[in-house]
């Protein structure tokens, strides 16, 4: 039998950025506003909080950054790396298999019939 | 007008960020607060406003600052091991910064001395050990409480273990003094510890623990004012 991860909705920040820095690289600011427009607003945080799951992947080598300077402005681009797409991987096949589950129960769950 | 990040940054260090790590956060929300307020201005007249809004978007400093202290791999080593960062750490690299200059005293001792032919030592050779030893039981366990003092001052760490590191140093400091007896002609050298009595751990302690206590009663002075 397959363990459920219990803190998989922490993972959801980082799930998100990585899939979005596979397409490109970006800033934090270019994340926030891709994942406001790419999930219609659903997913909206303190915009602020991206940083530390940013730091954080970095650190564990999922991603790598960059200072650039753009338009008169220096700015941080982040990057997957190879161990990103791995994890990206990784994270994406969990997602689906939890998703999957809770949509199973959700339109043919055995209790349903009960309400 | 731009607003202060100084409370999150107090924050931050507070829960124990790492100073490098909190820099670069408080750079990155600068520069996102930046975009945010060119893209509210966009939208709206009112800059004070958009201001607002802004803010409002990045999220509020308790949130920003609890998203950066839950992880723990930005945290110092002063707050994730508070006891091995400033009580058994200093103490041993104490042990150990004395071992070493009582063994490369006595070996210079015994070079100088398998040397001379008559067996006689120069004259320095006293004062020379002398200072060593006096520098290894009160002037090192000070400097590594000054050390102490200053990175618990910059990570803003509680009290309570800096204060016990400090006393511990002055303590081993004082209970740890070599002695170092020089051979001559007929007798052979010898190193003994000698502990020293209350009044020389109190001088200690007080040198030691007077930078750390003046800078937190400054750091207190300038809050209340700023306050």
């Amino acid at each position: 039998m397959a363990t459920t991860n219990p803190s998989f909705m922490n993972g959801v920040p980082e799930l998100l950025v990585l899939r979005l820095l596979q397409g490109r690289e970006m800033y934090g600011y270019e994340i926030v506003q891709a994942i406001r427009e790419e999930t219609g607003d659903v997913v909206s945080l303190g915009e602020g909080v991206v940083y530390p799951v940013l730091h954080t992947l970095e650190r564990g080598g999922a991603i790598s950054s960059e200072r650039r300077a753009v338009g008169g402005r220096s700015r941080i681009y982040y990057a997957l790396s190879p161990k990103g797409v791995s994890r990206l991987t990784e994270l994406t096949e969990l997602w689906s298999r939890i998703t999957g589950a809770v949509q199973q129960v959700l339109v043919g769950g055995g209790h349903a019939g009960l309400v | 007008m731009q607003a202060s990040f100084d409370p999150l940054w107090r924050r931050l260090l507070d829960g124990g960020v790492r100073r490098r790590p909190a820099r670069r956060y408080l750079a990155e929300l600068k520069d996102h607060l930046d975009d945010l307020i060119a893209e509210e201005r966009r939208a709206m007249s009112d800059p004070r406003e958009a201001e607002t809004r802004a803010l409002c978007r990045l999220g509020s400093f308790e949130m920003l600052a609890d998203a950066m202290i839950e992880r723990r791999e930005f945290q110092t080593w002063g707050r994730k091991a508070p006891v091995a960062a400033y009580l058994i750490a200093p103490s041993v690299a104490l042990a150990a910064i004395t071992v070493l200059t009582v063994v490369s005293v006595v070996m210079t001792v015994k070079q100088l001395h398998g040397a001379s032919s008559a067996g006689a030592l120069p004259g320095w050779v006293s004062e020379f050990a002398t200072g060593m030893m006096f520098f290894s039981h009160a002037i090192l366990p000070v400097l590594l409480a000054w050390a102490l003092g200053v990175v618990a001052f910059r990570n803003r760490s509680a009290l309570l273990w800096p204060a016990c590191g400090i006393v511990a140093l002055s303590a081993l400091g004082s209970i740890f003094h070599p002695v170092l007896t020089l051979p001559t002609n007929t007798t052979r050298g010898e190193v003994s510890i000698v502990p020293d009595g209350i009044a020389t751990f109190a001088v200690l302690l007080a040198v030691a623990a007077l930078p750390y206590a003046a800078l937190l009663l400054w750091r207190a002075a300038r809050e209340r004012q700023a306050a």
